[in-house]
């Protein structure tokens, strides 16, 4: 069986990997250090997403993700904030109406996506809950050769991070 | 599919048609504890995207709805659900066809 979770030096030069291929692929993903001490570095990149409500206008909104360590679950975490174009920041209903407006009728929203604070940075961020995470990272034949990138690249799409296809091949011929 | 599964009697090897000609090769692959389908290739239209490749497995199975399936392509990389296979062939097809590993897991709670 493998092990899903990562060690904190595992997740570093992996997501220094992840920031090697984005790099190669131009799409702005940067690495953020506070200081050296754990969990203090973590990916970061911003996007431009258009908001899935459309029960109003729909909206261009500017995201900022941030991929950091979660030291009690041992996994990558995926932390975002969404400003409007006025720069007024979507709260935790707006950003369950803008992203995923398919799950509103779900009881499970708050095992999901809820507000917490960010580890590193300690304001207030939407985060996607890690308790499965290392299950999904486990259910490989093998073992992953990138689990940023394929945590990322499962986790994304949820709150509209999506990658490039490029970064299925780059993983194999690096 | 549907073309696809009225051949399903024949070899699991598909000799494209005149009507398949267009459509890409898919070979899925079980990882992980899902169960396997016993068809592994099949014939998809190249404008179907990741997330309707999802939920056909997701009903072939008639999974949980709280399950939710996973594709992979090399074992790593998960490409979005808006992804159409062509574009996904183009960049991960090998030997005409493309390859994808799927299993199923609860991503909540």
């Amino acid at each position: 069986m493998v092990d899903g979770t990562l060690s904190w030096t595992d997740f570093l030069s992996e997501a220094r990997e992840f920031l090697h291929l984005s790099e190669q692929l131009g799409d702005g993903w940067t690495l953020c250090e506070k200081d050296g001490n754990e969990p203090n570095t973590f990916l970061s990149c911003k996007r431009k997403v258009r908001s899935k409500d459309n029960g109003t206008l729909s909206t261009l909104i500017s995201v900022e993700y941030h991929v950091v360590f979660s030291v009690s679950y041992q996994v990558p975490m995926l932390f975002f904030q969404a400003h409007r174009s006025d720069g007024s920041l979507l709260d935790v209903d707006a950003t369950w109406r803008a992203f995923m407006p398919e799950a509103r009728e779900r009881s499970d929203l708050f095992q999901m996506l809820t507000q917490m604070d960010h580890p590193v940075l300690f304001r207030p961020f939407m985060a996607l809950h890690p308790c499965r995470t290392s299950d999904v990272l486990a259910q490989f034949g093998k073992k992953s050769e990138n689990r940023i990138l394929t945590f990322i690249s499962v986790y994304g799409p949820h709150v509209q991070l999506n990658l490039q296809n490029a970064y299925g091949n780059a993983i194999k011929c690096k | 599919m549907a073309d696809a599964e009225e051949a399903q009697s024949g070899s699991t090897s598909l000799t494209p048609t005149d009507k398949d000609a267009s459509k890409i090769c898919i070979l899925l692959n079980a990882t992980g504890n899902v169960p396997i389908i016993k068809k592994r290739t099949w014939t998809v239209d190249p404008n179907k995207t990741v997330s309707w490749i999802q939920k056909f497995i997701h009903k072939y199975l008639k999974l949980d709805a709280s399950e939710q399936i996973f594709l992979y392509v090399n074992q790593t990389f998960a490409p979005a659900p808006d992804q159409i296979i062509k574009n996904l062939y183009d960049c991960h097809g090998t030997n005409g066809k493309l390859v994808l590993y799927y299993c199923k897991n609860q991503a909540w709670g």
